[in-house]
């Protein structure tokens, strides 16, 4: 089957005792940044993408794939441990995680999440390989106005689930979209927003952004209150899950690796509309709802799985289409230009190895997860003990070298505290900075997709709807927006933010 | 009487608006073109006026209707931090990543207000030593370690 065939083309490259050291190297590393609080897996790749310049394209991946399942199950570990969540995915394992530590299952919590997510993982991975060589087939058909509405859905999920008001979110988008626009454009070589300087004629950097916006801009926001820190398992025991434990969550599992693989492929979701989904259904579909909130194990089981599952899946779109789904994956693609891997189908029919590889190295690195990671559990839980006065003059330093190391610029890194402080206000004035890095990264694919639809269609609008697939695709994000704009929806969404 | 009944939006909208007016201004200048042949400037034009017209409506909010205030903004820190960064932009290349790092380092940590000077002292060269051996040892980053002749 060609199936197997596939994965093993993937496992033959990928099995070398290098390449498995850099994915237990990428795993390690990422948990342990991933573990500081207030840093989510985007900040913890930019962080750590430097380290992987120097290795050649396949094992600079398999390290990435491995730094994103380490910082995403260290950011599990905080949220569950601290309750504070290194980014918004994990929110929701905050709500019975912290629950359950603090009832003294803290060992119990860890070791269903990390199982959890290894299961969806799997999963995931099997998907992409059923999914992405019939999807790139799909991407065959589509053209300029069936990626302009694509990523056009994308940015309105990423309205949808921004917290807050949705009048910001949608300004935040329109100034991702300038801000995407600043530097050379493609078509007629105009100089766009640099303001006459050299170093702004390729565009502003997506990890100065990043850096910026999610890392010292929060930093500067924790060091406005000081955190009463509120550690509770002072040692972690039992993390052998009981017969009960296993008997109540292994359906959550099942059920948020189905919901989590299936909002992964959408543009814009993600891991957090995956693991929002997949906590509502687990409430919904309990015996006793009142348990929840409360440190019910399917509460941690359920989003963790679908978390993980997004994860895993967000890839496809990725590699069958190039559009980057979420800012992380703008982040891996970043990665793969710069290892000159334009990622689109083409990498599929063309470097198989590499393609099948790095499909291979996510299922790695979540074995890795397990085998590795739960047993360490005791140093990520004392690198929680580190006070944040000590912590953030360490955090600040790895983002100047890693901004710094990208590029060799200074510049960047000029452009980094314009945009922490940018960051800091954003969080003051309670605008969520999610949508405008996804719309940064969208924007210059969709004005030339744009321009393009419009040559094709002599100036007509109409044609986003006359092209089938197009016209779905809108119809979904117009369907999503109005579902959004009803009272009672808006409620709820909420109250779900609210929990 | 106009009065401002969220901060957060009412500021927020204002922003908007200003970036929405820098970008039009800017954008205006460059070549607009047709639909079917968009210039340079037309999608930066669009995108600014759709800003302006949003950061309108958000800063019409902040004055009918209540909401969040702004929280506390201390100098302290934004000093400090952005501070930080910017010694590390200005002395990386001349004075190398030892003193670079330390430096970063002692002037984030003054950032809070509590700052301990030994403590900091120690955890400053600590930083710095873990850099040198991680980033030039152990990751080869083409740094340099200290301050070239």
């Amino acid at each position: 089957m060609d199936l197997i065939g596939n994965l093993g083309i993937g496992f033959g490259a990928v099995l070398t005792p290098e390449n498995l050291l850099f994915c237990v190297m990428g795993v390690l590393l990422g948990t342990l940044i991933g573990v500081l609080p207030g840093i989510g897996p985007l900040v913890t790749i930019a962080l750590l993408l430097p380290a992987t310049f120097s290795l050649p394209p396949l094992s600079a991946l398999i390290m990435l794939a491995g730094i994103y399942y380490g910082a995403q199950y260290g950011g599990s570990t905080t949220s569950i441990l601290m309750n504070l969540p290194g980014e918004s995915s994990s929110v929701v394992t905050c709500i019975d995680g912290y629950q359950m530590a603090r009832q003294g299952r803290a060992g119990a919590a860890l070791s269903v999440a990390a199982l959890g997510s290894f299961f969806a993982g799997c999963v995931g991975t099997v998907l992409i390989a059923l999914l992405a060589p019939a999807l790139s087939l799909v991407a065959q058909k589509f053209s300029a106005p069936e990626y302009f509405s694509l990523m056009t859905f994308g940015l309105i999920a990423a309205v949808v689930l921004a917290h807050g008001s949705v009048l910001k979110a949608i300004a935040m988008i329109f100034l991702g979209l300038l801000l995407g626009i600043v530097g050379t454009d493609v078509n007629t070589g105009q100089q766009r927003f640099t303001f006459g300087i050299p170093e702004l004629s390729d565009g502003i950097g997506f990890v100065p952004i990043g850096m910026g916006l999610f890392a010292i801009g929060e930093v500067i926001a924790n060091l406005h209150n000081p955190q009463q820190r509120t550690f509770v398992a002072s040692k972690i025991t039992g993390l052998m899950l009981s017969k009960k434990d296993l008997k109540e969550s292994w359906k959550a599992v099942v059920r948020g690796t189905g919901v989590g693989s299936l909002l992964g492929i959408l543009p814009g979701g993600g891991s957090i509309l995956g693991s929002f989904s997949a906590y509502m259904v687990e409430k919904k579909l309990a015996k006793d709802p009142s348990r929840f909130g409360k440190g019910a194990i399917e509460g941690v089981a359920g989003p963790e799985s679908a978390n993980n599952a997004a994860a895993q899946t967000s890839f496809i779109p990725l590699l069958t289409l190039g559009i980057p789904a979420n800012p992380v994956m703008a982040l891996m693609m970043g990665a793969m230009m710069i290892q000159g891997i334009a990622p689109g189908a083409a990498v599929m029919a063309e470097r198989p190895q590499l393609f099948w590889g790095l499909i291979v190295s996510m299922w790695i690195g979540n074995l890795a997860l397990v085998v590795i990671n739960l047993p360490l559990i005791g140093i990520w839980v004392s690198l929680l003990r580190i006070p944040y006065r000590l912590m953030f003059p360490g955090i600040l330093v790895f983002c100047c070298i890693g901004v710094y190391s990208l590029n060799n610029s200074t510049f960047e890194v000029l452009m980094t505290v314009l945009f922490g402080f940018l960051g800091f206000a954003f969080i003051r004035l309670g605008c969520e900075p999610a949508p405008l890095i996804l719309a940064f990264v969208l924007g210059p694919l969709m004005e030339e997709n744009l321009r393009r639809a419009m040559l094709l269609s002599r100036g007509d609008p109409l044609i986003f709807v006359q092209r089938p697939i197009s016209a779905v695709i809108l119809a979904i994000a117009a369907a999503l927006l109005v579902v959004m704009v009803l009272p009672a929806i808006r409620k709820r969404r909420e109250e779900v933010f609210q929990e | 009487m106009i009065r401002i009944r969220s901060a957060q939006d009412f500021f927020a909208g204002l922003m908007f608006v200003a970036f929405g007016v820098l970008g039009a201004y800017i954008a205006g200048k460059y070549p607009f073109g047709t639909s079917v042949r968009m210039g340079p400037g037309y999608l930066p034009v669009v995108l600014s006026w759709c800003m302006i017209v949003v950061g309108v409506i958000v800063t019409a909010r902040g004055l009918v209707l209540e909401g969040e205030k702004i929280a506390r903004i201390k100098l302290r820190p934004i000093l400090f931090v952005l501070g930080a960064v910017l010694v590390y932009a200005f002395t990386i290349e001349r004075l190398g990543l030892a003193i670079s790092v330390f430096l970063v380092t002692a002037l984030s940590a003054a950032a809070n207000p509590t700052v301990r000077v030994i403590e900091t002292a120690i955890l400053g060269v600590g930083l710095t030593v873990f850099c040198i051996l991680v980033f030039i040892h152990g990751l080869s980053l083409p740094l340099s370690v200290w301050p070239e002749r």
